[in-house]
């Protein structure tokens, strides 16, 4: 069967509508990898992470200090623990996807405000702490909304959504550990329905 | 130059349409096993096995066969010789492109 997709180059070069074969391969890649819930399960666990910490951090400062380090740690070897899942569930199913290098961009929208946020937080400095949350949850809802793009419509409801919570928790006058807490049980809450849901469909 | 002129230099490897989606696909995820790349282009099994022995004899994509418990598994990697030639050729295609709407 022949796709579009296989005359498009020839059709590149007689109309000048360019298909661009990176954009192409991104788009089957990032709608390959919303299949399984994987993600979002991921996602589940660092957002929940954020919340016990936010907890542990009124009863035992230094551990929770200790446990935000963890955290970040563990926000990037979720990747690496996603792909070997994928290496056993993908191949009797939709195929194998690798999870890719991880982009400049997701670490300039995600990990590096995150990053300064932790280090603000352990270091004690909590009073620009709800700010900066905000402004990381508007980047990483911008990052999310921009895969929609790639034919994954829920990812523009997500991305939507962790927009609305940072202009919440921009306006909001909660306590910084307060507004950590709600904010990452109820992101955490929504990627564990979405994710246990996509997972069980996928498996199914 | 004439936009014509610019077209004989690019790579024929990976002009072809099967390979050019091969290596558009595995550009973002770094690799993928058969089954995926055989759905993802609509290719049949020996179309798509010809064309990653083409990409291989380039250098452009590296093929590892092994077995997932008793199922055999097929793993195609993208190179850097790989990326960089597919990143070429999309340079050399929007240089055409811009030079026939100037």
């Amino acid at each position: 069967m022949q796709t579009g997709l296989q005359h498009r180059p020839v059709y590149m070069m007689n109309t000048t509508t360019a298909a661009d074969p990176l954009l192409e391969g991104a788009t089957r890649v990032i709608r390959a990898h919303s299949r399984d819930g994987l993600a979002e399960l991921g996602y589940f666990t660092v957002f929940a992470g954020g919340a016990g910490i936010a907890a542990a951090k009124l009863w035992w400062p230094g551990g929770a200090g200790f446990a935000m380090l963890a955290l970040l740690a563990f926000s990037f070897l979720v990747r690496h623990g996603t792909d070997r899942i994928r290496q056993r569930i993908g191949p009797a199913r939709t195929g194998y996807v690798g999870q890719g290098s991880l982009r400049p961009s997701h670490l300039l929208f995600v990990a590096i405000p995150g990053l300064v946020i932790g280090l603000l937080f352990w270091l004690g400095f909590e009073h620009p702490g709800v700010p900066l949350l905000a402004i990381a949850s508007f980047l990483g809802g911008l990052e999310i909304l921009k895969g929609s793009y790639s034919g994954v419509p829920r990812m523009a409801v997500l991305g939507a959504f962790a927009i609305v919570l940072a202009a919440g928790l921009a306006l909001s006058s909660w306590g910084f550990l307060f507004n950590l807490l709600v904010w990452s049980a109820v992101m955490a809450a929504i990627y564990l329905a979405l994710g246990s849901w996509l997972l069980w469909s996928y498996l199914k | 130059m004439n936009r014509w002129t610019n077209l004989q230099d690019v790579d024929r490897v990976v002009h072809e349409p099967a390979r050019l989606m091969i290596l558009g696909i595995l550009t973002t995820c770094g690799q993928a096993d058969f089954a995926f790349l055989m759905n993802e282009t609509t290719l049949t099994k020996g179309n798509l096995s010809s064309h990653l022995v083409k990409l291989e004899e380039a250098g452009y994509v590296s093929i590892e066969k092994m077995f997932r418990g008793k199922v055999p598994l097929t793993l195609a990697r993208i190179t850097p010789a790989g990326r960089a030639a597919l990143l070429r050729y999309r340079k050399a295609m929007m240089g055409v492109l811009k030079l026939e709407t100037a």
